[in-house]
């Protein structure tokens, strides 16, 4: 119905103008609000670059001084080093641990649906409210965490006041605000996976092991690029735990790169060195997504 | 060809914003943005929603054509979304802003003169309103914000634990020794397991932007002061600054009194407080509300005057002014709901249902059902407002993000303030704003 209503409104067009214009005007709808929401907004802020001041009362153009600046600012080279460190712990055991569960749950296992269910709920979860669940069970003196490494021996700590403690538990809550959106992206992808080859490799005398390794894991191997590049661009965005459980602290030992921006951009009034501290993050999402793609490359051709 | 095509590409995009421009021009109606913090009930969004409900309602039976749009802005989203606001093309109408925030507004000349704007109100208000706070709604000269609403800290304190440990309730510290020795002595291991279940005085002491005010009263108390008399430089990274952060580090980390560093922040720390797991702390008066005591029966409130520093006994008030936008599209009904809201009749129901003191002289601040805050509105002389800089709140944040970490012994109190002192030195001299807004 669609597809010869389009087709009869091509054609009414193809009286007026070129199949070439035709094509443009159908893409209008995609192109306006790019340009509205993304081109212009790109652009813009990378003139702030150039500025100094807030977005109240922009201040004189400075030229290359932002980017100056932010090579010797302290502050934005702890906000990258976090932020690295950050996007190394959380996305190959993000990875590992939701290919692990969904590797589990395409076993059909009786209540594998629930199972799934119940690891997606942290994802729906308002991160106001995670940040009540979270506080509530790392609490230092009455915290059930602390509670239960008590019972092993481990002296209570305090996770989100300790600066060694605080990046790695973050970890660990974005990881389990994270893991039911990998498993359902693993799970779709292992069982679009013909079982017919798998039936095929056992009457060659395949073992599980072998099935994994020679058959699910090639296989799933776009979604395993996709994924990686995915969590990579989520990791290096990390701002909104961090803003409601640590503020970036203790001793900015949280400060993330976009927590950087946010700070910079709304509570110390630099939206110069907060859009330059954007395009610096831009330009590291991009160099390692590249890097992944040519590593790729001729593996997802084959 | 070229030219019917680019025609074609206009008639569509015309017609793709046509909704738009049709809907948005030939209201009859003023709609009257008005953005403001909660401070009823613990700082709740809904509990001021239900207070402004029937006072919208009654404003516009009286006003036909004029439609009150209220916006309750969280305070830790206030700064964001005022700059995002006010960065727009179409700012709110009508704002509460306390004054941390107020001054950059003013010096970007974003907000109307109101004395022009309603000569009338502004004479009338001003005979009403103490000197001392009228003259913080001036800037460059211009009365651009009308105080609203005050407040501030003082030391809360749990009666029944003062009592358990052989502290007279009714003689709370005075001064800094005393506040130390107090705290010690209530800071206990109650069920024997070597562990702390109950400070003595809590210091919220996180990263959260708005932790530094709890510090600032210390500073004051010691003499020192945020920025110099002339706002060229800083005031706290003298002797007088290093006493007042190493006091208060050595609560944390030298007395033990306080939760460590970073645990806990300030709303944290009073539920610690409401729940008894800390005996006193710094708090503003809003918690002795009726809905704290009401969700803790068992609290035996205590409260008084924040214990004197070395060299002066102060604490840490504020106070937040309405201001009408400069780009108000609708300065006439702006003006008229300016004036309802700083109406006996407003104020008087709004203070009734929230634990601040309203600024103006004819309206009491009296609450019927609050005694602590009855009897705290007899010490608010004792309160010290920060220098009304443009960039307090940067002053604020950038102060805290390097005074910080000295509470966690990564650096010494000196270079703490040293690093402060680089920080807010080169953002008073990138404002160059001087006191009184000249």
């Amino acid at each position: 119905m669609l597809g010869r209503s389009l087709t009869r409104t091509f054609n009414l067009l193809s009286v007026f103008v070129n199949r070439k214009t035709i094509y443009y005007l159908f893409l209008l709808p995609a192109i306006i609000p790019f340009v509205t929401f993304v081109l212009i907004p790109f652009l813009y802020t990378f003139s702030l670059t150039f500025r100094t001041g807030d977005l109240l009362k922009l201040g004189q153009f400075v030229g290359l001084n932002n980017y100056i600046r932010i090579i010797h600012d302290d502050t934005f080279r702890k906000a990258v080093v976090n932020t690295v460190q950050f996007v190394i712990l959380i996305v190959p055991a993000e990875l590992l641990l939701s290919l692990l569960l969904s590797l589990i749950l395409s076993q059909r296992l009786r209540f594998g649906g629930t199972t799934q269910a119940i690891l997606f709920i942290p994802w729906i979860i308002p991160i106001t409210i995670i940040a009540v669940i979270w506080r509530f069970l790392l609490y230092p003196q009455q915290g059930i965490i602390n509670y239960l490494i008590g019972l092993v021996g481990i002296p209570p700590q305090t996770w989100l006041a300790s600066e060694s403690l605080a990046l790695p538990t973050l970890v660990v809550i974005e990881m389990w605000r994270g893991i039911g959106f990998f498993v359902m992206v693993w799970y779709a992808a292992i069982i679009e996976i013909p079982r017919d080859i798998y039936e095929y490799a056992i009457l060659e005398g395949a073992n599980t092991f072998q099935k994994l390794v020679r058959i699910t894991l090639p296989l799933i191997r776009p979604t395993f690029i996709f994924l990686v590049i995915i969590s990579i661009i989520w990791a290096f965005q990390l701002f909104d735990s961090v803003f409601v459980l640590t503020h970036g602290g203790p001793n900015k030992a949280t400060f993330s790169a976009v927590y950087y921006i946010y700070r910079y951009t709304f509570h110390v009034g630099d939206v110069g060195l907060a859009s330059t501290m954007s395009f610096a993050l831009l330009g590291m999402v991009l160099l390692l997504t590249l890097i992944i793609r040519r590593l790729t490359k001729e593996q997802l051709q084959s | 060809m070229k030219r019917t095509s680019l025609g074609i590409l206009l008639v569509v995009f015309l017609l793709s914003v046509s909704p738009v421009l049709l809907f948005s021009g030939g209201e009859k109606e003023a709609i009257i943005s008005f953005w403001k913090g909660p401070h009823t009930t613990s700082f709740e969004a809904q509990s001021e929603y239900q207070v402004w409900e029937s006072l919208i309602e009654k404003f516009e039976k009286d006003n036909p054509g004029i439609k009150i749009d209220m916006l309750v802005i969280p305070f830790g989203e206030y700064s964001a979304k005022m700059t995002a606001g006010f960065g727009s093309d179409r700012p709110p109408d009508v704002v509460y802003i306390p004054n941390e925030w107020l001054y950059k507004y003013a010096e970007a000349g974003l907000l109307l003169d109101l004395d022009e704007a309603s000569p009338k109100l502004m004479k009338d208000l001003e005979a009403v309103i103490p000197n001392y706070f009228w003259e913080m709604g001036k800037y460059a000269g211009k009365q651009v914000a009308i105080p609203w609403l005050s407040d501030g800290f003082f030391l809360f304190y749990n009666k029944k634990h003062f009592r358990e440990v052989g502290l007279n309730p009714e003689d709370p510290p005075e001064n800094w020794k005393e506040l130390v020795e107090y705290a010690e002595k209530l800071t206990r291991d109650l069920d024997g397991d070597g562990k702390t279940d109950q400070w003595g005085f809590g210091v919220p002491a996180t990263s959260a932007w708005d932790d530094v005010y709890w510090f600032w009263t210390f500073l004051w108390g010691a003499g020192a002061d945020i920025l110099n008399e002339d706002w060229t430089a800083n005031g706290f990274n003298n002797a007088k600054g290093i006493q007042a952060l190493q006091f208060y580090k050595d609560l944390i980390r030298t007395y033990k009194v306080s939760p460590p560093a970073g645990t806990l922040d300030y709303i944290q720390m009073i539920e610690e407080f409401l729940n008894g797991k800390v005996s006193m702390m710094q708090d503003e008066q809003i918690n002795s509300g009726r809905s704290s005591r009401e969700d803790h029966p068992n609290l035996e409130l205590g409260v008084a005057k924040m214990p004197a520093g070395p060299a002066k006994w102060t604490a840490w008030g504020n106070l937040g002014q309405v201001v009408v936008s400069a780009k108000t599209k609708n300065k006439d009904a702006a003006m008229k709901w300016v004036e309802y809201i700083n109406s006996p009749a407003v104020l008087s129901a709004y203070y009734a249902n929230s634990d601040f003191w309203p600024t103006r002289t004819d309206v009491s601040g009296e609450s019927p059902d609050n005694p602590y805050l009855n009897q705290m509105a007899k010490w608010v002389d004792y309160f010290t407002m920060w220098p009304l800089h443009p960039l307090l709140s940067e002053i604020n944040t950038r102060f805290w993000e390097e005074a910080e970490p000295a509470l966690f012994g990564s650096k010494t109190v000196e270079q703490a303030l040293q690093d402060a002192a680089n920080a807010v030195d080169d953002l008073v001299s990138r404002s160059g704003a001087r006191p009184g807004g000249k």
